[in-house]
């Protein structure tokens, strides 16, 4: 049972495409490390740069994962823009809550300026560099040209949808809007931090097809998420993280996942309603491919339950060409029994061995 | 002639069309046509085509949001004439998604398809806490309490709120449906709920169930 590599030798090795002794597991547990670490909210984690890294760090440490710190500005990409945004300092929260989008109107956004990092997104420069000094290898939002990163963080989601029928040349500018302001903070950091000392990730929760259709996504998310994508690596980034968050499958059946530069390769990240034997089949030639655990069961089973989902889902994902790590669906529900989550590393100590 | 006016208020909220939906209503009330049938036998009609088209994944959250706002026209021409016997609501449903928690769009469905349904509804909003799911159980004294969560963090409210109930004696009084993306049937059962829907359009059938089954058991 005892590990020939360190957390952080394989996490770098999982991306170099060299061999790894086991699975990596990258369960993604921001809020879950702040409660470990004995925060009773998760207000601190995102309000304080060396909150949200140490918390990570340690927790990784304890529980025996590979995941690098994955960092997330306190402003939320919506403060930036002028929205005003709930930090979870309240027990129910889990995450900052846009409380109210800075753009009500047509005009609203016409006038919206694009914000300057600069200005705007000094704790979370604070935040990249403080990873990047204890040598963590971060994964960093960096986030724009889709859905989930303009609505609610400019607009509210409802005023967005609609806007996607009656005025989808707002919802354009929009989009153009948020994918201008990413790629300068992505610049600003490539400059800064250099390119291979980070991971760029981003997470597609509104552009899921529960909520629109795949034309949709096809026709205004597709052009700005590949521009996006494309000029992060042509800045010399090596990949990207993308959290194909919730239900993308008429997405995936209609060619827009792989129309989105990920890199080659790239981690491919879908939520449990894309099967990993299926995201094997269709990303696994070349792109690294993440598993799928369901977080509600992480929170609600018992030890022995998840244990036996982790071994599944590890059989599915293990011998992709790429590259395969066991990941909890959409990241782990912060009042997770920790046994629960320690049942992720030792199913790849005890079924995940290379 | 009704029936024209009916099959066209029906196309409008299917499209949409918020300011044919008026104009139509508005027509209805001119001709003489029972505000009630426009509103249920046109209108209602419409929502129905679209919670069925929703569910079957051929129509997205934001036609159904357009079609809700035409419904919502309508409605504020014809309800003011609507005489409260002729209604025969089926039940009184107070929603709300619990506390920590301000994902709303689920539950913005849910509440115009359950209006369109002929439900009296009575929404709490988002993040809503415990104490104002019972202190409006106590006053509005619903038949079904719809319970939505987006999050895990936010799910575990659930429970918490079906216990409230059950100490307060409240508990016998309404049926608790809860959805969400991560509630499951298993958890449903789990904290004791009534009733669980996987989406908005198969609540509605869910809340005519626990009506069904309420009014038995009166």
């Amino acid at each position: 049972m005892k590990d020939e590599m360190t957390s952080m030798e394989r996490w770098k090795a999982l991306l170099n495409g060299d061999p790894v002794d086991r699975i990596p597991v990258v369960p993604f547990a921001s809020g879950f490390d702040a409660s470990v670490n004995g925060y009773e909210t998760m207000g601190d984690f995102f309000a304080k740069p060396e909150v949200q890294v140490k918390c990570q760090k340690r927790s990784r440490e304890m529980i025996g994962y590979d995941e690098p710190p994955h960092l997330m500005p306190p402003g939320y990409w919506a403060e930036q823009w002028g929205s005003e945004v709930e930090l979870p300092y309240r027990k129910a929260m889990s995450s900052p809550s846009v409380t109210d989008p800075v753009v009500k109107t047509a005009e609203d956004l016409e006038e919206l300026e694009i914000p300057d990092p600069k200005e705007t997104m000094q704790d979370f420069h604070k935040m990249v560099e403080l990873a990047i000094e204890d040598d963590l290898y971060p994964l960093v939002t960096i986030w724009g040209g889709c859905i989930s990163a303009v609505a609610p963080h400019m607009v509210s989601i409802e005023q967005f949808m609609k806007w996607l029928r009656t005025d989808p040349g707002l919802c354009e500018m929009a989009l153009d809007k948020s994918a201008e302001f990413t790629i300068s903070v992505a610049e600003w950091f490539a400059e800064d931090f250099g390119t291979d000392t980070w991971i760029p990730w981003d997470p597609l929760p509104t552009d899921a097809n529960v909520l629109i259709s795949a034309d949709n996504f096809g026709e205004l998310v597709v052009p700005r998420l590949k521009k996006v994508h494309q000029k992060v690596l042509d800045l010399g980034l090596p990949m990207w993280f993308t959290h194909w968050c919730s239900d993308h499958n008429k997405n995936i059946e209609a060619g827009h996942v792989d129309k989105i530069p990920h890199g080659d390769p790239g981690v491919i990240y879908f939520g449990p309603e894309v099967d990993v034997e299926r995201s094997v089949e269709l990303f696994g030639d070349e792109h690294i491919i993440t598993g799928n655990v369901d977080p509600p069961s992480v929170q609600n089973k018992s030890y022995e339950e998840v244990l036996q989902l982790c071994k599944e889902n590890i059989e599915k994902g293990k011998d992709s060409p790429r590259g395969y790590t066991l990941t909890c669906g959409c990241g782990v529900p912060p009042r997770a029994p920790p046994i629960n989550v320690y049942a992720f590393v030792k199913a790849s100590r005890k079924y995940g061995k290379y | 002639m009704s029936d024209d006016l009916f099959g066209e208020l029906t196309d409008a909220v299917v499209a949409g069309d918020k300011d044919r939906c008026r104009g139509l209503a508005e027509q209805a009330l001119d001709e003489g046509v029972d505000p009630y049938r426009a509103l249920m036998e046109g209108c209602a009609e419409g929502m129905n085509i679209m919670s069925d088209r929703y569910d079957e994944g051929e129509a997205y959250v934001p036609d159904i949001l357009l079609s809700a706002e035409a419904l919502y026209e309508a409605m504020d021409v014809l309800k003011p004439h609507i005489d409260v016997e002729d209604t025969g609501v089926s039940g009184k449903v107070l929603l709300g998604v619990v506390e920590g928690d301000i994902h709303d769009i689920g539950k913005n469905v849910l509440k115009s398809i359950f209006d369109a349904a002929g439900f009296d509804v009575i929404d709490l909003g988002r993040d809503v806490r415990p104490e104002q799911f019972q202190e409006s159980i106590e006053k509005e004294k619903p038949d079904i309490l719809g319970l939505s969560a987006l999050m895990t963090t936010s799910m575990t409210g659930m429970p918490k709120i079906i216990e409230n109930l059950q100490k307060a004696g409240l508990r016998e009084r309404v049926k608790v449906m809860v959805g969400g993306a991560p509630i499951s049937e298993d958890y449903a059962e789990k904290i004791g709920a009534d009733g669980y829907a996987p989406n908005a359009p198969q609540a509605k059938k869910t809340a005519e169930k626990l009506l069904k089954q309420k009014k038995k058991e009166a």
